[in-house]
């Protein structure tokens, strides 16, 4: 039914780290995982994939000698969830 | 790997609508800022106010209180940033705004050691509500847009007042713009933070 | 996940997701008109006052400002002529409202010089308000040279206090060259790059 829909972003975590990387400028790592109540392995793997899709950059820090990854969405990022939420909308045939 | 069921369109836009609303539960400010300079400067043109029938040589200095306010406000500032592990484009642009507004009354304050210029309250009541207006309206937060707006409405009035008078105008400025938001703004950080332990 | 009792109307949650789209968009507007012609007028406002005091010596000096009127006619004008934009991103909305406020503050500066006198005092109060709006808008559209324009305002208003009245009109010919025209000229060619680079 919903085969035209975007699948990189039509998966539950991956979408909802990209809701929140959308509303937020960046974000750590920890701070995702605890919004998304994910798993870290869980969650790493999706970012990866969000990263080779282009869709997230992932920048790897120190702050107070711990090791810290910053995620941001890329124009590309924003431009695919537009996307994808245009589709939504016509699926669910909502008038804007 | 994927063992998650597949979703409905409804289902998927819920999802998001709950992301953005979770991360921008966050936006809440803790007030902190807001009560320190809402409390500084009424309680400073108060005492000048005060002073002026007083004419207790001391109490001249009393504005040097906001320059020692400068450490709890760094203190705040450093604190609100450690804990924070994300950074939003409003909070980005608000910054900025509180920045410039900071190096302006500083200048602004150095012109008038230079040089008295008639009509300083009124100056700086005009200044003091660009930011609060500018938050309030980002924001979408009601007491500081209105707080702006007092502020500009006080410099008028403050044009017809005299001196001590005028120090009156500037403590109501600063109750409104920033004391009473700020109480607001800490109830509800409050209130937020005890739903999520 | 946690389940959420909150009930989500579609077109809300639709409009909920749009607004935060709308933020992470920051393509560069052609914002220079509005320095430039600013910029110039005020620039050769305080010049014009700084000619009739020093070399036609009168003391209606003052009229020069009145160039400034020319800036309200050609802004009404382009307002009127040029259709609003297609998208309205939140940068817009946010440096509208800026300048909205600065505007505002500076009529209530006039009023209270107007009511107090002092106007050999108004030149470093009036940069001070001006520098504000640069510096905000350098910063939300991530561009240095009007960052650096305020901080020369800033400068320049603090060199301000230990010269006359005179010179301060000079001083803030020199501000606006720095922290408007510059930064507006710039600005005008960043986005001519961009409108190049752009595929369509």
């Amino acid at each position: 039914m919903f085969k035209d829909l975007n699948p990189i972003l039509h998966s539950q975590l991956r979408l909802a780290v990209v809701s929140i990387l959308i509303s937020v400028k960046e974000a750590e790592f920890t701070y995702l995982r605890e919004k998304t109540d994910a798993t870290a392995g869980n969650l790493s793997v999706q970012i990866n994939k969000l990263k080779e899709a282009g869709y997230i950059d992932v920048t790897k820090t120190f702050k107070d000698n711990y090791p810290q990854t910053i995620c941001k969405i890329t124009p590309q990022g924003v431009q695919a969830f537009e996307e994808y939420v245009r589709d939504l909308q016509s699926y669910l045939n909502i008038k804007k | 790997m994927e063992q998650e069921k597949e979703m409905t369109g409804q289902e998927s836009l819920e999802l998001i609508t709950r992301m953005i609303k979770r991360a921008r539960r966050d936006y809440l400010n803790s007030g902190l800022s807001a009560l320190l300079w809402g409390t500084v400067i009424p309680i400073c043109s108060l005492v000048t106010f005060a002073n002026y029938y007083l004419k207790w040589p001391a109490l001249d200095y009393i504005w040097l209180l906001t320059i020692v306010a400068v450490v709890p406000q760094v203190v705040i500032a450093v604190r609100e940033r450690k804990g924070k592990r994300y950074r939003s484009y409003d909070e980005d642009h608000l910054g900025g705004i509180w920045i410039s507004f900071g190096i302006a009354v500083w200048l602004l304050t150095f012109v008038f050691g230079r040089y008295p210029v008639n009509g300083e309250g009124a100056i700086y009541l005009t200044l003091y509500g660009v930011p609060t207006f500018a938050t309030g309206y980002t924001r979408g937060f009601r007491p500081m847009l209105l707080g702006g707006l007092a502020c500009w409405a006080l410099a008028v009035v403050s044009l017809y007042c005299n001196y001590p008078y005028t120090m009156l105008c500037i403590a109501a400025g600063a109750l409104l713009a920033w004391f009473i938001p700020g109480l607001i703004l800490r109830k509800c950080y409050l209130k937020a933070k005890e739903k999520h332990v | 996940m946690e389940n959420n009792t909150e009930n989500f109307s579609p077109e809300d949650s639709l409009r909920v997701i749009q607004t935060m789209i709308d933020k992470t968009k920051t393509s560069v507007v052609d914002n220079s008109f509005y320095f430039l012609v600013w910029g110039w007028l005020v620039f050769s406002g305080a010049l014009l006052q700084y000619i009739l005091v020093v070399f036609v010596k009168t003391p209606a000096n003052g009229a020069a400002w009145n160039v400034m009127f020319l800036g309200f006619i050609i802004s009404i004008v382009r307002r009127v002529k040029n259709k609003p934009p297609r998208v309205k991103t939140f940068i817009d909305e946010g440096l509208a409202s800026i300048w909205l406020c600065i505007f505002v503050v500076q009529i209530l500066i006039v009023i209270i010089f107007l009511r107090r006198g002092d106007w050999e005092h108004c030149y470093p109060i009036f940069l001070i308000l001006y520098s504000v709006g640069c510096f905000l808008t350098g910063r939300m559209l991530k561009f240095p040279p009007l960052v650096w324009g305020a901080a020369a305002c800033w400068a320049i208003v603090i060199l301000m206090t230990f010269v006359d009245a005179v010179t301060n009109m000079l001083l803030t010919s020199g501000a606006v060259l720095l922290s408007y025209i510059i930064p507006g000229y710039l600005l005008r060619g960043e986005y001519k790059k961009q409108l190049l680079n752009q595929p369509n």
